[in-house]
């Protein structure tokens, strides 16, 4: 037998999304075996990680006593999204909602990594306060 | 006299704890302990009586709750494992007391330059102390930083009786980097309601969002060629798949690395603006999430 496969990822903040990728590449592939009438395909689709917003929504002031807490600890909060795959996301799905915190480092993975300790102390700060805001809000 | 949040870091960074994606074992490198078992000594000599490791390589602790209210549990996290990609053996750390700007040689290998140019946020660290590696291996501050700083707040939760709080747990988790951070993970054990992640990069940031992403195999069965057949009735597979390849628009294509990798690498944050549909950084991305 003559085979071949294409392993890929599709990616979208959305479920909807991701279906709508999906559904665009079996089009294609559909497409292209239509010119060649002994050939066949097939596509399977295996779950890897899913938004972890869907999660975090449900239980909003995660995220808010978090920025709250960045501010008290001298900062401006950036709010922002993680591409790929994190602990975050997984525990959020396996029940336990996580958000992501900074912690201060850059070009992570690389002999050019560098952290200032200014950095890391704020990050200690943050902790300390979203640690008082959980009790001063509860 | 108290460690400081640097102190600690610039300890931890120069152990080992490099996990491996090809090992099956749990934690997937021995190494990882070292630092492990360090965290739960030095946790228990701070007086987090309950502190310990547990047989996955998993650091577990609790700062008691000091309050009548009822505080939901929430639970600080890093992990103790540096990333597969590059060397984390013999870290040297180099301390730039009150950076005056510009780029930055790195002392063990000229070769390796910080470039404000590539590296924008070294703007905003006019007069502070950096860290940085000698240029032989990675630092570790992903996420040996977040470490440092959730076991320094530790002790100042648990010290500074002017701070109100309800119960804290710790987790400090291996093999993150290789995506099995929290595959053992006792989360009964843990026993939080919420928690947050010591793991992202410029101070300030708060991230609650990540892709959802679907892996996508096709398989395709062409016609061989068989004596009797005629030529014209060959259909290569792998001649398909390519067809199908080059009609894929360019945020869906087919991974390179077949290998699982660390998917924390140059995680990047983007401001969401509508749907933010933007895939372009895919070289990135194949880098960090293993198949
Ligand atoms: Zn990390």
């Amino acid at each position: 037998m003559e085979k071949a496969t294409i392993s890929m990822i599709v990616r979208d903040f959305t479920v909807a999304g991701l279906h709508e990728k999906e559904a665009m590449v079996d089009e294609i592939a559909k497409a292209v075996i239509a010119n060649y009438p002994g050939s066949s395909y097939r596509i399977a689709v295996k779950e890897q990680y899913r938004n972890m917003k869907e999660v975090l929504d449900k239980n909003p002031e995660i995220v808010e006593f978090a920025v709250e807490a960045i501010r008290r600890a001298g900062m401006e909060p950036v709010r922002g999204s993680i591409r790929g795959g994190t602990d975050g996301s997984r525990l959020s799905f396996m029940g336990l909602p996580t958000a992501n915190i900074f912690a201060g480092g850059h070009a992570f993975h690389s002999p050019l990594e560098w952290i200032s300790r200014q950095d890391m102390e704020k990050a200690v700060s943050t902790i300390v306060e979203l640690a008082r805001l959980w009790e001063e809000r509860a | 006299m108290t460690d400081t949040v640097l102190d600690r870091f610039l300890r931890y960074v120069q152990i080992d704890t490099q996990s491996d994606p090809a090992s099956p074992a749990q934690p997937s490198t021995e190494k990882q302990k070292t630092l492990s078992r360090l965290l739960v000594s030095e946790l228990r000599a701070i007086g987090f009586a309950d502190a310990e490791m547990d047989s996955n390589g998993y650091v577990y602790a609790t700062v008691p709750a000091n309050t009548d209210k009822d505080v939901p549990v929430i639970c600080f996290c890093s992990h103790v494992d540096t990333a597969p990609d590059f060397s984390g053996t013999g870290v040297k750390p180099q301390i730039i007391k009150n950076y005056a700007g510009g780029d930055i040689t790195l002392v063990g290998d000229k070769s390796r330059v910080i470039r404000v140019s590539e590296h924008p946020e070294l703007n905003n660290q006019i007069g502070n102390d950096l860290i940085t590696t000698d240029g032989t291996t990675l630092l570790g501050a992903d996420d040996k930083a977040g470490v440092a700083e959730i076991v320094t707040a530790a002790e100042i939760l648990l010290k500074d009786k002017s701070i109100p709080h309800g119960a804290i747990k710790l987790l400090f988790t291996p093999d993150e980097e290789i995506g099995r951070g929290v595959d053992k993970v006792d989360l009964k054990k843990l026993g939080a309601r919420f928690a947050y992640t010591m793991d992202g990069e410029t101070a300030g940031t708060i991230e609650d969002e990540t892709f959802s992403a679907d892996g996508l195999e096709i398989s395709i069965t062409g016609v061989a060629m068989h004596p009797g057949f005629a030529k014209g009735r060959m259909e290569n597979a792998i001649k398909i798949a390519g067809e199908i390849i080059a009609r894929l628009p360019h945020d869906v294509s087919p991974r390179r690395h077949r290998r699982p990798r660390g998917f924390c690498a140059s995680r990047r944050r983007d401001r969401l603006d509508g749907k933010g549909n933007d895939f372009h950084d895919r070289a990135r991305f194949h880098r960090r999430w293993p198949p």
